[in-house]
């Protein structure tokens, strides 16, 4: 008895109390909430859920793109006719079904450019809070270059991109779609190439944004990173040159502070990962459906010989296809900064 | 959404005007030429002007975010090192205890750590009752297995 009595006093003292501060992820927006899993699994099996939920919400998006394909289809089909009528009526028939086509697919354009600012807003505004959290988490845990270097890199990248979107590239896709319905009413070069030139111009600052901040990431990691490292080296060398009770002492005492703020930080990164892709997926699944719809029924009227119907529309999916890029963009810069503040530090 | 639904119609319409301009000389007249020119410099005009208003947040941004990445660095490193500090002071104070009562003495102990970026254990006030026996090896067991000189022991 004395004997477990002993055993059992001893075993108290071998308990290492992990007492750091908590380090929760904010609690994701109420739509993006729904679609996650309300009992924590796997990161792949919650991915999963959030997935499934997204597309299973996808129907009557998917119905309503249909039903717009139909009446392009249609009104391809109509013009086609009318075209094969003897008489001089081509091009009024050309510019009737092209403010057609292009008042037709303006009204969902605009739904879903609304949609992809809304997205970019709430991911952002998720981002600030989450940011924060993830910075205090891997400083606790000894990385106090790299957080600051991560925090830092990720919350410009941000800001910049988020008020690039609304301020330039939004405008820039109005721009694009303006451009493109007077190209193909008025069938002048001149407007097909500038529409050209504002969608590589929109692709490529995008391409650059992320690629700067990726060779950015990557290059202050391995510094900072290093930095940090050798910081915990040196802390670690400092405590095994002290007296060994007091040594021992403060390497358990910090080895359980560190492996606790470890924890919940990958605990916040990976929530905050899951809710950064549940507020993206909705959006990114309604406008894809209709980009790819879109590429379709413009495949679908070029069989026709109406090439102005065929264009317009494979403008409108290239702005579905620019605005699939910018709810991306802000979603792959949230995600690769918190993938780095999980690996931590070394 | 107004702004951009004017900016809209005004490039349409600025589109339309070109077009129709363009279509009234011949085509390799010289005035025909001289209106296309315009009509470019016009079309091109009318696209971009709205783009001229366009602010990108000034670069200041980037002052003040790396302010808050010290602010939030400095803060979780203040209370990592407390977390640390308290769980050193409990431990040392259980260390302490532990080989008094191995000394048949019933005591306090109060830690006093260092303010280092390292947390040690540099003086300690201890009450209760113990033997003067007792006393003098427990004094000299903290000044060699934690370090606290008997300088810095307080006994009360």
């Amino acid at each position: 008895m004395k004997r477990l009595i002993m055993l059992a006093l001893l075993l108290h003292l071998l308990i290492l109390p992990v007492r750091a501060q908590e380090y929760t992820a904010p609690q994701a927006p109420e739509e993006a909430l729904g679609l996650m899993p309300i009992e924590r699994t796997t990161f792949s099996q919650d991915l999963w859920t959030v997935i499934k939920g997204a597309v299973s919400k996808l129907q009557p998006d998917l119905a309503a793109a249909a039903k717009i394909c139909v009446s392009l289809i249609g009104i391809t089909m109509a013009i086609s006719l009318l075209n094969s009528l003897p008489g001089k009526t081509g091009n009024v028939v050309q510019l009737v079904g092209v403010i057609a086509v292009g008042s037709l697919l303006l009204q969902q354009t605009g739904s879903m450019i609304r949609c992809g600012v809304e997205t970019v807003t709430e991911l952002s505004e998720y981002g600030k809070l989450l940011l924060p959290v993830m910075t205090a988490a891997l400083a606790a845990q000894g990385g106090i270059t790299s957080s600051g270097a991560l925090y830092t890199a990720t919350t410009v990248f941000n800001a910049v991109l988020t008020s690039g979107i609304s301020a330039l590239l939004i405008p820039l896709i109005y721009c694009f779609l303006a451009l493109s319905v007077a190209g193909c009413a008025t069938a002048q070069d001149i407007l097909t190439k500038l529409c050209g030139f504002v969608k590589w111009f929109c692709t490529w600052l995008l391409k650059m944004t992320l690629y700067i901040f990726t060779g950015f990431i990557g290059v202050t990691g391995v510094i900072s990173g290093t930095a940090d490292a050798t910081a915990l080296k040196a802390t670690k060398l400092t405590m095994s040159g002290m007296i060994p009770v007091v040594g021992g002492i403060l390497s358990e005492a910090s080895e359980a502070v560190l492996v606790g703020a470890g924890l919940m930080k990958n605990a916040a990164g990976t929530y905050g990962l899951i809710a950064v892709i549940a507020i993206w997926i909705t959006p990114f699944l309604q406008i894809g459906i209709r980009y790819l719809l879109l590429k379709l029924t413009a495949s679908v009227c070029g069989v026709f010989g109406v090439k102005q119907v065929s264009a317009l529309t494979g403008a409108f999916s290239d702005a579905m296809g620019l605005l699939l890029g910018m709810t991306s963009a802000i979603c792959v810069i949230l995600a690769i900064s918190l993938i780095c503040f999980m690996k931590g530090v070394g | 959404m107004q702004d951009i639904r004017e900016y809209l119609l005004g490039v349409i319409a600025a589109a339309c005007i070109c077009a129709i301009v363009t279509k009234i000389p011949g085509k390799s007249s010289f005035p025909g030429v001289v209106i296309k020119l315009i009509a470019g410099i016009f079309m091109l005009l009318s696209l971009v002007s709205p783009l001229t208003d366009v602010r990108l947040k000034p670069i200041s941004v980037i002052t003040d975010v790396s302010r808050q990445a010290n602010e939030i660095t400095a803060s979780a490193e203040d209370s990592t090192r407390e977390s640390i500090a308290q769980i050193i002071k409990e431990r040392t104070q259980a260390y302490i205890l532990d080989k008094a009562e191995s000394l048949g003495a019933d005591l306090s102990v109060e830690i006093t750590l260092s303010e280092d970026s390292i947390p040690t254990p540099v003086g300690v006030s201890i009450s209760g009752n113990i033997s003067p026996y007792s006393k003098k090896i427990l004094s000299q067991t903290i000044a060699q297995d934690l370090g606290i000189d008997t300088e810095a022991q307080i006994w009360n």
